[in-house]
């Protein structure tokens, strides 16, 4: 006997399409109910990332186009592509190579995403852990710590100014305190000095602006690892006790790498945003002390805005969207390989 | 019959008379239901006193005025945007003269009209803002609301005090007094730093000097104003560029020297100067934290509020320092000048100043508005008020002394403080502001650089060759030609 195919269709459905896929005019009716959102993406997401790409190619600016001016200085016209405005150029991606600022801010931001990013998801991890035990109040503890997350992020960067003060401020009051406090400890004396350059001095305003963007966000992680958390089965961990694994062996063997697939998640959410931070930046530091803090958004913002210097600015946005592309690749691609099988 | 027509005749009159009312209404309530949205920058200094006076003129005309303010970094590309794609979204710009250039060269404002000028009494504002800083090719776009230089404040308390002359003259070599050069003007920042001095009754130490020096502010105006004793020629107008082609001047040896001491004194200041505005050191140095000061003339009015100020009386008001040396560049060598000071005043900012947009659909109420706020009664009273940002470009605002005097100066201080201003603006080698195309980006390359130098990530030579290089790129991407035309007409540049 001819052992049957399963993938080959016999008797009198032969030639029909699958039910799931319906009659021609379901499938005419899917696309047209498809179409508006099909419709509004192209036009809001894709329409502006190939106008962009097309536009990092040209010298349009502010005013007109390069091209355009220097042949009116000249006495000639018509000198733009196709007879338009402006002109193809590569020349603001042979900048990028030569554009110390851009490389500067380039830097900048990879560190604002590294140093975020670990920073954000170890503390968030750890809260998690602390607010998925049972305490009295452990609510109203979990609304606190949520509420820096709904501050708008210029707030969040004022009051991080107004704390941050080295001279002025709450944070350098205490700091002389404790000064005082140990200077009079026998043996130390009294020439420990807890003064900081918070925003003042380059390295320092870098983690400075990580501090500041941690404390808006890490209510973020921890909420999303603490949904993770519960959704843990207590009969994992019950059966995890009975065999006498201690706490650490919990969270390291059951814990930690069944939340691996909602850290990877929320790592991934956490280091796009990071990538486009801005707004703490120019309330607290404006880009300095030199080009110690200014981010790639910071710059393009800058190049676009304030220069009106279109084409660039387009062509950074290029830069920006390749490393985010390289991140998210790289991440995802290290993340499959170090998650549990049948995760991903 | 009779009583119908009498009945018509009645409702005739009725209606003429109800007519009547209503067109008195609108004679007296020009602008009912139209809304003019004003734009200038963020905080009570310039903004403050619209949000103060602005109900007084929506009670006159039936107008309604919408404040919004913007951070000084964003100003100009809110505005800018906003005027480039015509969308009408401000009617009333309160924006920096030195914007010009991006405002009213492109025409993206309203010409003001003779009859406009004329009632805001035209011939009382100083020549240098009615004829060069609101103007552009000969037309007027503007209407002027502040004028504006820097200036020194120093504590003249201290600076003017026998205790402490002697041992500054064992010091230094010369009488301690008000400095005439940035030498002497380091030298007082150095003697002074860190030494308990008395403020208002309070024995702590004080700060040498406090300049504004934060990356995307104003504080690049300090600067300049240094650049302008060490790198401005007598009887040569062009300062920040050659008018012979266009070449920087940024990174010639008198501005290298003038960031070499801008840097310097960073060490005689406070450790967070580095991320001050001037909103900030306004805060500070009338607050007893510093010796001295550079700032616009707004620090004079603060200084004698008694809830800003503790130092009130005790602060001396001069021009800005000059050099013992300026850099020729033409010549290409340093310059001794006789007089052994080279004193060049910087008119920095050249003021803020009320355009109306082209492209407002309520143009004749936001004209109206703007003569409104520049009306010389309503700016003398703004000038001698601390903390509205205005200073006087008014001949009434600075030959009446009896107003300041009213508003808490002494009569000494306040003569002192209209001398320094009047100095200043009358001076034959003052430094104009940059007023050309692009002078944003001009300005905000220049920033970059300054705030590495001070940052200590390169050197002063570097960061100004740096910033020449990108002077350059933009004066090629706008285009040399038309950048040089516009730049020798903005200083009155002439090849004779």
């Amino acid at each position: 006997m001819e052992a049957s195919n399963p993938t080959t269709r016999t008797g009198p459905a032969a030639g029909k399409p699958p039910a799931s896929e319906g009659t021609s005019e379901d499938r005419i009716m899917k696309r047209v109910f498809l179409s508006p959102a099909v419709i509004v993406l192209l036009l809001l997401s894709i329409f502006p990332l190939f106008w962009a790409l097309g536009l990092s190619f040209t010298d349009m600016q502010r005013g007109g186009s390069t091209t355009e001016r220097i042949a009116e200085a000249a006495g000639e016209t018509g000198q733009g592509f196709l007879g338009l405005d402006f002109s193809l150029t590569m020349r603001n991606y042979e900048r990028i190579f030569n554009d110390e600022r851009l490389q500067a801010a380039a830097r900048n931001t990879l560190y604002y995403v590294f140093i975020g990013v670990i920073v954000q998801y170890i503390i968030g991890f750890g809260l998690a852990l602390v607010l998925n035990e049972s305490f009295r109040g452990r609510n109203l503890v979990r609304v606190i710590f949520l509420m820096p997350m709904m501050t708008t992020p210029v707030v969040v960067a004022y009051t991080g100014r107004m704390m941050f003060d080295s001279y002025r401020s709450p944070l350098a009051d205490l700091l002389r305190h404790a000064e005082d406090w140990i200077a009079g400890i026998p043996l130390i004396g009294g020439d420990v000095s807890l003064a900081a350059p918070w925003l003042t001095e380059g390295s320092w305003a870098r983690g400075t602006i990580v501090l500041m963007d941690s404390w808006q966000w890490i209510p973020f992680v921890t909420l999303i690892l603490l949904a993770g958390m519960q959704a843990i089965p207590d009969d994992v961990y019950e059966a995890a006790r009975v065999d006498g694994a201690s706490s650490f062996q919990i969270l390291r063997k059951i814990t930690f790498p069944l939340l691996l697939p909602i850290s990877a998640t929320v790592v991934l959410i956490r280091g796009l945003e990071i990538f486009k931070i801005i707004d703490v930046i120019v309330v607290t530091t404006g880009g300095g002390p030199g080009s110690a803090t200014e981010s790639l958004t910071m710059y393009i913002y800058k190049t676009a805005l304030t220069f009106g210097n279109y084409g660039y600015a387009a062509s950074i946005s290029f830069v920006l969207l390749i490393l985010v592309i390289v991140f998210a690749t790289v991440f995802l691609t290290v993340t499959r390989r170090i998650a549990p099988r049948g995760m991903y | 019959m009779k009583k119908a027509v009498t009945v018509i005749v009645l409702l005739a009159l009725l209606l003429v008379s109800g007519l009547s009312q209503v067109t008195q209404a609108q004679d007296e309530k020009p602008f009912e239901g139209q809304k003019v949205v004003v734009v200038t920058q963020e905080g009570r200094s310039i903004g403050g006193p619209v949000e103060d006076y602005a109900p007084e003129w929506e009670e006159m005309t039936g107008g309604e005025v919408e404040l919004q303010q913007f951070a000084w970094g964003d100003l100009f590309e809110k505005t800018v945007t906003a005027l480039e794609t015509g969308s009408g979204a401000y009617d009333v710009l309160i924006f920096p003269a030195s914007w010009s250039g991006d405002y009213m060269a492109p025409g993206y404002l309203e010409p003001i009209p003779e009859e406009l000028r004329t009632s805001v009494d035209w011939d009382d504002v100083i020549p240098l803002y009615r004829d060069l800083i609101v103007s552009w090719g000969g037309t007027v776009y503007a209407l002027p609301y502040d004028g504006d230089s820097h200036m020194l404040f120093y504590r003249k308390d201290l600076v003017d005090n026998p205790d402490y002359a002697a041992d500054f003259e064992g010091q230094y070599g010369y009488p301690l007094a008000e400095p005439k050069t940035w030498a002497q003007y380091r030298d007082i920042a150095e003697f002074f730093n860190l030494k308990e001095v008395d403020t208002a009754g309070v024995t702590a130490p004080i700060y040498g000097a406090m300049e504004a020096q934060k990356r995307n502010t104003q504080a690049f105006y300090v600067y300049f104003s240094r650049a302008a004793g060490f790198g401005k020629v007598p009887g040569n107008p062009c300062f920040f560029f050659s008018c012979d082609d266009m070449t920087p001047q940024v990174n010639n040896p008198g501005w290298v020297r003038a960031l070499e001491t801008y840097v310097d004194i960073t060490q005689f200041g406070p450790p967070e100067m580095v991320n001050w505005d001037v909103a900030d050191t306004r805060i500070y140095f009338p607050s007893g934290m510093s010796v001295l000061n550079i700032d616009w003339g707004d620090v004079g009015p603060i200084s004698i509020d008694e809830n800003a100020s503790v130092v009130k009386g005790l602060v001396g008001f001069a021009p800005l320092p000059g050099a013992e040396e300026y850099w020729d560049y033409e010549a290409g060598e340093w310059v001794q000048p006789e007089s052994g000071v080279n004193e060049a005043p910087f008119i920095a900012f050249g003021g803020w100043v009320i355009g109306v947009a082209a492209d407002s659909d309520a143009k004749e109420a936001a004209l109206d508005f703007a003569a409104f706020m520049a009306r010389p009664e309503l700016v003398k009273v703004l000038a001698v008020t601390g903390g509205t940002g205005i200073n006087p470009a008014r001949f009434s605002q600075l030959e009446d002394i009896g107003p300041w005097i009213d508003a808490g100066f002494d009569e000494e201080s306040a003569a002192d403080y209209l001398d320094a201003i009047l100095t200043t603006i009358n001076h034959p080698n003052a430094v104009l502001d940059l007023r050309i195309t692009g002078t944003a980006e001009y300005q905000q390359t220049l920033d970059v650089e300054i705030t590495r130098a001070i940052a200590g990530e390169i050197s002063p030579q570097e960061a100004l060759d740096n910033a020449a290089a990108a002077w350059n790129e933009i004066s090629d991407r706008l285009g040399r030609e038309s950048q040089l035309e516009q730049y020798r007409n903005s200083v009155g540049w002439t090849a004779e």
